[in-house]
């Protein structure tokens, strides 16, 4: 996946003059990450410590759609997720649809039919297939919610190029995981050795990757351009 | 039959008529089978074929073929997906059935065929599925030059069955379709239908996979047999590859999409290998950090 640092992203700005607002998250933020060119992958336990309990600590309103809450089937994960949502207050909301009116419906429906050719989901069929991320920015552009925080070409594809494909989602805005990363390594909130391999495992691992992308000392001077005066 | 829904004149007329034209001006004039060419066509329509097999898992038949298209910059984009663990007569009958909808455009669309014909527009497709292979007027001169007379009603069984099985080899429909289309242009009576109906066409024991390899053995073993093809074109290749390159989908998935077809990113000039060095790095990160946890 492409680091784009060209320029400073406004959602990215706005998080974090306000951290408290609501950010919708997809299921890789939370799930740990695969990548299929290693015998040995990051286990939830290690991700959990690294990535997922700094965000939750970073970021108060953190939600799901409920469809995002049903990819979460390791028992592990499940099981820290519940204690998120049950946790009083809520440390982790869930958007559900039966929450909407009948006039949203029609509307999420609408958008759902606009974004699920460019995905591999598809409302005839219910698959689950990508389900998640349609689901949540169908979601998330009927109630006027913001911030989509993904790690996902194709999702965050969908928010980025809302105006060229007619997706419907321009008020949404995409978070990526790299921006949360150096997020994390500027507020301290992970150890600085293992948010680099984080980075490196997500942005920086196959020669294609490493031909693209910064690699971390670069990354993290780049994002310090536009992000540093915000985090001293 | 199972209950089916009934097309009324006027929309059989319709289907009839759209199947002629599309013949027509796909060149299938008369009595020309389709086939084979189904293929062709798909490719002269731009309609990208994607071909996968894959196995029923439960009671409910896997999918038939899978139909999605949309616009982009007023350019329309149709894909096909075939399951070619389907019979392949089955996957040509599939084919025509999302021609349906490609061309009247009632949606993009999934269908298991013989399972669905819960809505009109189902019923439609399927009828237009087999007017498209064996228009209703060919069958019928077929079956007067054949028999001087419009009704089968009198034929020997064996007969009848030896006449269903040369159209099979000859028109690549299914079984149950010609069966049907018998039905449905009155050649035949309920007590005829229902007979043939409870037949096992894929019993190479039985007495129309018998009469079947007699007459055709290669087309009948073709036609009823999977084909369990893994494939795209050279045209959908390069869509995957192009993905890749506007970053609509990511090193990994490009990699396993490719992998679903055979190729690698290595074969398209694309380097996604991990060093050794990296890797012995990231396992020894990993497990310091398990250590810990």
């Amino acid at each position: 996946m492409k680091v784009d640092q060209s320029s400073p992203n406004p959602a990215m700005v706005s998080i974090i003059q306000d951290p408290h607002q609501i950010i919708t998250l997809d299921a890789n933020f939370i799930i740990p990450p695969n990548r299929n060119k290693l015998k040995t992958n990051i286990t939830f336990e290690q991700f959990r410590k690294i990535w997922v309990d700094p965000i939750f600590d970073a970021f108060p309103n953190l939600a799901v759609h409920e469809a995002v809450y049903e990819e979460f089937v390791i028992d592990s994960v499940k099981k820290y997720v519940d204690e998120k949502i049950n946790f009083t207050p809520p440390k982790l909301l869930v958007h559900k649809d039966s929450s909407l009116t009948p006039e949203e419906q029609i509307l999420r429906d609408t958008i759902e039919d606009i974004l699920s050719p460019f995905t591999k989901y598809s409302p005839l069929i219910e698959n689950k297939v990508d389900r998640g991320e349609v689901k949540s920015l169908s979601y998330m552009a009927v109630k006027g919610l913001l911030y989509f925080a993904a790690h996902d070409s194709q999702a965050l594809q969908l928010i980025e190029k809302s105006e060229e494909w007619n997706t419907g989602l321009d008020c949404v805005q995409a978070i990526k995981m790299y921006e949360l990363i150096y997020y994390l390594l500027k507020t301290g909130r992970s150890s600085k050795d293992s948010l680099r391999y984080l980075y490196r495992y997500q942005y920086y691992l196959t020669t294609q990757e490493k031909s693209n992308n910064p690699e971390w000392g670069v990354f993290v001077i780049e994002m310090d351009k536009f992000y540093g005066s915000l985090l001293v | 039959m199972s209950p089916q829904i009934e097309l009324n004149p006027v929309q059989i007329e319709m289907i009839r008529k759209l199947a002629e034209e599309r013949r027509k001006a796909l060149g299938f004039v008369g009595d020309t089978p389709v086939a084979n060419d189904i293929f062709t066509i798909l490719d002269r329509l731009g309609i990208y074929l994607l071909e996968y097999p894959i196995k029923s898992e439960g009671p409910r038949p896997a999918f038939s073929a899978s139909l999605i298209y949309f616009n982009e910059d007023e350019k329309e984009l149709a894909f096909l997906g075939l399951n070619t663990a389907d019979f392949f007569d089955k996957q040509i009958f599939a084919i025509a059935h999302e021609l349906y909808h490609y061309f009247t455009k009632t949606g993009s669309h999934l269908s298991r065929l013989f399972e669905e014909e819960s809505t009109l527009v189902e019923a439609e497709a399927n009828r237009f599925a087999a007017e498209f292979l064996l228009p209703e007027s060919v069958l019928e001169s077929i079956i007067i030059t054949e028999f001087k007379s419009k009704s089968l009603s009198l034929l020997e069984h064996r007969v009848l069955t030896r006449f269903i099985a040369r159209l099979h080899c000859t028109w690549w429909l299914p079984y149950r379709s010609i069966v049907r289309r018998l039905k449905e242009i009155n050649a035949i009576t309920e007590d005829q239908f229902d007979i043939l109906y409870e037949m096992d066409e894929r019993d190479t024991n039985g007495e129309f996979a018998r009469t079947c390899i007699a007459i055709n053995k290669e087309d009948f073993t073709r036609l009823n047999s999977p084909t369990n093809n893994v494939g795209t074109s050279p045209k959908d290749i390069e869509i995957i590859i192009r993905n890749f390159e506007d970053n609509i989908i990511d090193d990994d998935k490009f990699s396993s999409t490719l992998e679903l077809f055979g190729k690698t990113p290595e074969d398209f000039g694309y380097d996604l290998q991990v060093s050794d060095e990296d890797i012995e790095e990231f396992e020894a990160f990993f497990k310091e950090e398990d250590d810990e946890s």
